[in-house]
């Protein structure tokens, strides 16, 4: 149906993800709220990112529905899901280098006692899981594709 | 102009501009075509001993008479006769792109056709014979890949090589005769046959071009002509109907032709840019995945670039203290310590946050992701009356409105232009954070997050019930419609996307460097001297001295003014200065309370000159109070002095009922 | 003969004429969505534009435009 990739392999990818970034994305968005639930990371307190995460959240989530219904389109979700989830982690990456520079070259008064660990927040963890997500399906589009909606 | 003159065309998205900066290198300078504000940029190079110079033309998809760009394009190429005209075609596009090519040919223009994104059509499974698209276009073919510099070389070769050429016009068996017809009475006149194609006139009358005609108007056998056109055009009708739609199908016909024997394997596969669309305009995904984008966008923008206003920041104070220790005299030291060095130190510390956004824009729009971010925004944006392209405009105002308005070139209908540049100032630009960030810190601790917030969606808010009012009194009717190419999405071209960073940065420097300077150095002056005199530098930091500069004696005159919603004089005061640029309402603020930024919060907390509700009311007048002087004078340049006039009028008067309503729901609540 | 604005997604169908103005008329053929031209419906999510592609371009159009855009369903 796709080039290349296993249904399966869609599934479990779309399953995964989806619900870790679902996961994510509750407790962020209850953290604004002012009620932190910490798993593994603290949680940020930005509605924004609560919002994010629940969107890729959807986005992973409708590929494994789309994988379901045997649809073959649902690759393209996987890989959006995938895209979008490394870039916010790249962007994470980002913002930890420029703390980085506050901390340790400017010696900014906010940046007393900071360390790397406190940027290490859900949707950096979550982007370098995605990155399991988008090695399978990089290269889908080079091949060509079978059956065509 | 010397040397020999090239032109490139193209569709839009094919490249142009890639491949214009890598003939032109940096010998290149942006004016605007004559009498419209479309850009003309110009280069030179050299190559094999000969000087090119190079005009790069609006990017188009025809040469009819239509649009503003279509007609510079084609006009140039008419009337300038340059010595070779490269068309841009893009090789993962190449049938839509070739109706350019034809038309090209049509005028007799001496065409090389460089086949760009070679590796994007592979991509997409299409492999193009460019030496058979040579033989039946009869014009040389040369494939590049131009965002990874392939085919720069060849392509010069292959310009030199091409010079004093003459190619074959394309035929059209199903209007040959009629043609022909039309040019044997054109060419017995002498001068036309001189200055025009004749074939092409002879096209151009046949699709009832208005040019066309004004231009055989002016020969002494205009009557003949139109007498023979009539007669051949009814001819015409009676075999195929609409004359420009049926010459139209000829063509596309032809490049049907051209395509399939240029093309030699296509296979149909799943793009990596249809797998982005399936997702990224998505009926329900499309619009939570931008609001994220558009997030992640300021989170880079204020969060990453904040080392580096640090820096800024730390060098104009050390700077600043520097030469306050070495200059003894008082008028000297304090006009370049509190006037210069502070004010553009100020106004500078913006510049990395700036830059930052305008590198995120660049590089959102060369992905092609703000094409997508029309699309599912206009479903939005038209229900205020608003167009899906005017979503683009309206985010870069968050950066500066001053480029904002700049970019609302893309929009083709005049209403549809001017009513996004009207709404546009009310889009929060950055300028007025440190406003939002000062007033939410001292009155809204611990809740500046909603405060600032709530300031941006305000402007969002009025924006759009703005534009509404006005669509529904002033610009009556519909937005125009809605038709985008949406191109694929590119891996990143950092060359591009820098250099259109710079250039948007550029402006914003050059607004520090003269008008905002200017305005901070005014602001010292009025408060150092007064009616008496010059006060000495000391003004600055005591009130009791302060209150007779010329600053209060203008913040006194304003303030009955303001009294309603319950401002003093200095709030007059840094409103006033704010029209020059809104930043200058925190530094003039800083010296009205004779303090440093850093303490300001807690001085005008303490002060007890505002409270909640008048500081909030404060905040919203900030954000929609005349648009600052850069932006009144990118909204004349775009759309005249009339307008702008409108816009600071309605925008005061906005700002005063919103700020009125605040302080009225504010009193009502407490 | 339907409006474009009616074909579901992943439908297929030639365009046979264009109502409204020459600009309208000039502009689509250009972009290689001129009457005769075979198109595909990409996204139709029956409110806001479409997404159309014929041949290797895509375009986005409002539906008001899309209305005047009649295909024959193949």
């Amino acid at each position: 149906m796709k080039g290349g990739v296993s249904p399966k392999t869609l599934k479990i990818t779309g399953a995964v993800l989806g619900f870790l970034y679902l996961i994510y994305g509750i407790v962020e968005t209850l953290s604004w709220f002012g009620r932190d639930v910490s798993l593994g990371v603290s949680p940020t307190g930005d509605i924004f990112v609560g919002f994010a995460l629940l969107t890729i959240s959807a986005v992973y989530l409708t590929g494994l529905k789309r994988a379901a219904e045997k649809d073959g389109r649902a690759v393209a979700y996987i890989y959006t899901g995938a895209i979008l989830g490394m870039a916010l982690g790249a962007l994470a990456l980002l913002v930890m280098g420029a703390d980085a520079i506050e901390a340790y070259l400017l010696h900014s008064e906010d940046f007393i006692g900071w360390s790397p660990l406190d940027d290490v927040t859900s949707y950096l963890v979550l982007g370098v899981l995605s990155l399991a997500a988008y090695l399978p399906v990089k290269d889908v589009s080079k091949e060509p594709l079978k059956v065509k909606a | 102009m010397e040397g020999t003159l090239i032109t490139l065309i193209g569709n839009p998205n094919v490249g142009k501009t890639t491949i214009f900066n890598a003939l032109t290198g940096l010998k290149q300078h942006v004016g605007n075509w004559p009498g419209v504000t479309v850009e003309k940029k110009e280069g030179e190079f050299e190559h094999g001993g000969k000087r090119f110079h190079v005009v790069d033309l609006p990017g188009v998809y025809a040469l009819t008479a239509y649009s503003i760009d279509e007609k510079i394009a084609r006009d140039f190429i008419v009337r300038e006769k340059p010595d070779l005209v490269v068309d841009i075609v893009d090789a993962s596009n190449l049938q839509r792109n070739l109706y350019l090519t034809l038309q090209l040919l049509e005028i007799g223009a001496n065409v090389l056709v460089a086949l760009n994104k070679i590796d994007l059509a592979e991509e997409k499974g299409i492999k193009i014979d460019p030496r058979e698209l040579e033989r039946v276009l009869g014009v040389s073919v040369i494939p590049m890949v131009a965002s990874r510099g392939e085919g720069i070389k060849e392509l010069k070769d292959a310009i030199l090589k091409n010079l004093g050429r003459k190619p074959e016009p394309v035929k059209y068996p199903n209007f040959e005769p009629y043609i022909e017809r039309l040019i044997r009475i054109i060419g017995l006149d002498g001068r036309l046959v001189k200055e025009y194609n004749p074939r092409w006139l002879a096209i151009k009358l046949l699709e009832g071009d208005e040019d066309a005609k004004g231009i055989v108007g002016g020969s002494p056998l205009r009557d003949e002509i139109m007498r023979e056109l009539i007669k051949v055009k009814k001819e015409l009708q009676k075999k195929h109907g609409d004359i420009e739609l049926a010459l139209a199908d000829e063509r596309y016909g032809i490049i049907s032709k051209i395509a399939e024997s240029a093309i030699v394997e296509r296979e149909e596969r799943m793009t990596f840019s249809e797998m982005l669309d399936e997702v990224l305009t998505h009926k329900y995904l499309g619009i939570p995945i931008f609001i994220g984008v558009m997030w992640a966008v300021f989170k880079f923008t204020f969060d990453v670039s904040a080392p580096f206003s640090d820096i800024i920041d730390w060098f104009f104070s050390w700077l600043g203290d520097s030469v306050g220790t070495h200059i003894s005299n008082d008028a000297l030291s304090s006009l370049l310590r509190d006037g210069i060095i502070a004010g553009l130190g100020s106004v500078l510390v913006f510049l990395p946050p700036i830059a930052f956004l305008f590198l995120a824009f660049s590089w959102l729009e060369d992905s092609g992701y703000m094409a997508r971010a029309a699309f599912v925004m206009d479903r939005v944006m038209h229900r205020f009356g608003l167009h899906g392209k005017s979503v683009i405009p309206m985010i870069m105002g968050f950066g500066c409105n001053v480029p904002a308005i700049m970019a609302t070139r893309t929009l083709e209908d005049e209403k549809d232009r001017l009513l996004t540049i009207l709404v546009n100032p009310l889009m929060s630009c950055s300028a007025r954070l440190p406003v939002y960030m000062l007033f939410a810190g001292a009155f809204f601790a611990g809740r500046e997050g909603t405060a600032i917030t709530s300031m941006y969606l305000l402007g969002i808010g009025l924006a759009l019930v703005i534009a509404w009012l006005f669509r529904k009194v002033i610009f009556k009717g519909e937005p125009s419609y809605f038709i985008m190419e949406l191109p694929p999405y590119n891996r990143p071209n950092w060359r591009a996307i820098i250099g259109a960073t710079w250039s948007r940065t550029e402006k914003f420097l050059r607004k520090a460097g003269t008008i905002i300077f200017a305005g901070v150095v005014v602001v010292w002056l009025l408060s150092v001297t007064g009616p008496g005199g010059y006060l000495g530098s000391e003004a600055l930091e005591n009130g009791a001295l302060l209150s007779k500069s010329w600053v209060a004696v203008i913040g006194h005159a304003l303030q009955p003014l303001f009294s309603p919603m319950g401002w003093d004089w200095r709030a007059g005061v840094a409103l006033f200065f704010g029209f020059i640029a809104k930043e200058v309402v925190v530094g003039t603020l800083g010296v009205l309370y004779g303090v440093g930024e850093e303490n300001l919060p807690h001085v005008i907390a303490a002060s007890g000159t505002f409270t909640p509700v008048t500081a909030y009311a404060f905040m919203a007048f900030v954000l929609i109070y005349v648009p600052c002087v850069a932006t009144i004078g990118a909204i004349k340049g775009e759309a005249g002095w009339k307008w702008a006039l409108f816009a600071v009028v309605y925008e005061l008067i906005l700002a005063y009922i919103v700020a009125l309503v605040i302080v009225g729901i504010g009193g009502a609540l407490a | 003969m339907v409006p474009l604005a009616f074909l579901d997604e992943g439908a297929r169908g030639k365009i046979v004429r264009i109502t409204g103005g020459h600009g309208i008329l000039a502009r689509l053929t250009a972009m290689g969505f001129g009457p005769g031209r075979e198109v595909k419906v990409v996204r139709n999510q029956m409110a806001g534009p479409l997404l159309v592609a014929s041949g290797d371009a895509q375009v986005a159009i409002g539906r008001g435009m899309a209305m005047k855009i009649l295909v024959e369903v193949e």
